[in-house]
């Protein structure tokens, strides 16, 4: 009988990407312990993903910052070809700015998957700040309604301390009730960067039906209703 | 009037054997001779990921579609737009079902990719993903219908997603060219379809022609085989295949 498939017979279909760009606040007021605690625990969820089978393949990233000015730190990569700068905290919170350069740099990746043939899941785009929003976030809140409104964009919003501003990140969220994450202190910043490795590795094997179950929050994470 | 064979199979993913779930893929074929003539079908379908009775559907709809697209063939063969016909029968199929069981309907959402043969006519039906290929006589083969995801990997349609009226695609023909056929699920797309220049790789052709020189039942179990050890490790998903051929 010859009806046998050799592996090298079959094709090498590039793996479905996940892109998930994290959008973080580098104001004045992250210097110090905040800024510290925030590059640990992105270092903590870049070693997560690479540390995952199908997460590692999958996941792509970029990181946007948003201080006084908005800045591309990280650009989307496979997580192997990544090289984790420092970040630098300084001036207001130009919060708006960050988010539309995020969506700008999302939707160039959906683009570049597009032409090369490459399947793709629903971007993901994780925003946290400690504080107020200092230019103006309309444009960003319509960009952000609309692509949610249409189910192509799943926002995360993180509250940074007693501080950030809670009713505006809502208006951000596209999770359900327009719930918005909130950790007390930057100690806990790692927590989240767990439950996002976790959760994002939950994603990356998401089939045609699935509706993907994240794993519950860690105790030190609230919600704000 | 030519004579066909038809091989079928399906194996659990790696995704779902870890996650506890069954195999949510599902074939079946059926073949009749009667006063009409000769009838061979085949139907695959791939249960949705996040319900946990999906696997009941795709083996409900699967068998159902090809006792009924028997039993209206020529109607439908004749029928401008028969689409909302067979939608409308796949819909009461379903309730029928939903209500026999206390279920939510929803639960037993599945792709769908069939063809039936009667005599020198085929009709091909498909929601979804998942491909159907068609191998001419030259040994060319072609995609026939292609998947239909929508924007994102894991989203695609149903037989339950109900206000998408334009979810089946019908193709009815005469059969001139064709010898061979092959449906697949997206599981095995993964390994047989090439999806940057959008063409079913050769080995296709190879597994359609099995059937050529091996009986119905060698071919299944080397579908088998072949899917568990070879094309099931190129994804976490299940995978499933179904092949008819011209003899």
């Amino acid at each position: 009988m010859d009806m046998f498939i050799n592996e090298n017979d079959l094709v090498n279909n590039p793996t479905t990407r996940l892109p998930v760009c994290l959008c973080l606040d580098t104001s004045a007021s992250m210097k110090g312990q905040p800024l510290k605690e925030l590059e640990k625990g992105i270092e903590y969820f870049f070693e997560a993903i690479k540390n995952d089978e199908v997460a590692k393949y999958s996941v792509e990233l970029a990181v946007v910052t948003f201080g006084n000015e908005v800045k591309v730190e990280l650009d989307f990569k496979n997580i192997f070809q990544h090289n984790l700068q420092k970040f630098q905290a300084k001036g207001g919170t130009f919060l708006g700015g960050g988010v539309e350069k995020a969506l700008e740099i999302l939707e160039q990746r959906k683009k570049e998957y597009s032409n090369k043939g490459i399947d793709y899941y629903q971007p993901w785009l994780v925003l946290m700040t400690d504080g107020k929003s200092g230019d103006n976030t309309q444009n960003a809140l319509k960009k952000v309604k609309n692509l949610a409104n249409n189910k192509k964009l799943t926002l995360f919003p993180l509250g940074m301390g007693d501080k950030a501003d809670i009713k505006m990140l809502k208006q951000f969220s596209t999770l359900n009730n327009n719930i918005v994450l909130k950790v007390k202190s930057p100690t806990y910043f790692k927590e989240f960067f767990e439950w996002l490795s976790q959760s994002v590795a939950v994603a990356s094997q998401s089939v045609p039906g699935d509706k993907p179950k994240l794993p519950p929050l860690p105790k030190l994470i609230e919600i704000e209703l | 009037m030519s004579k066909w064979k038809i091989a079928s199979s399906y194996v659990i993913g790696q995704g779902h054997i870890r996650k506890n779930l069954p195999c949510q893929d599902r074939t079946f074929k059926l073949t009749k001779k009667d006063l009409s003539g000769e009838f061979y079908g085949v139907a695959l379908a791939d249960g949705a990921g996040s319900y946990a009775h999906s696997d009941i559907g795709a083996e409900m709809i699967t068998k159902k579609i090809l006792y009924f697209i028997k039993r209206k063939f020529k109607y439908i063969q004749k029928y401008n737009n028969p689409e909302v016909y067979i939608l409308k029968y796949i819909k009461k199929e379903l309730e029928k079902l939903s209500k026999e069981k206390n279920i939510d309907i929803k639960e037993f959402s599945s792709t769908l990719l069939f063809i039936a043969i009667q005599n020198n006519d085929i009709i091909i039906g498909h929601i979804g993903d998942g491909i159907i290929g068609v191998l001419d006589n030259n040994d060319n083969l072609k995609i026939v219908s292609y998947p239909e995801n929508g924007e994102y990997s894991n989203s695609t349609f149903f037989t339950t997603s109900f206000k998408y009226k334009k979810r089946l695609r019908i193709i009815k023909a005469k059969i001139k060219n064709s010898k061979g056929f092959i449906l697949m699920s997206d599981g095995s797309e993964e390994s047989l379809y090439d999806k940057q220049n959008k063409i079913l790789i050769d080995i296709n052709k190879q597994i359609i022609n099995w059937l050529e020189k091996y009986s119905e039942n060698a071919v299944e179990n080397a579908l088998k085989q072949n899917l568990e050890q070879a094309i099931s490790k190129k994804t976490h998903d299940d995978c499933s295949i179904a092949i008819m051929r011209k003899i």
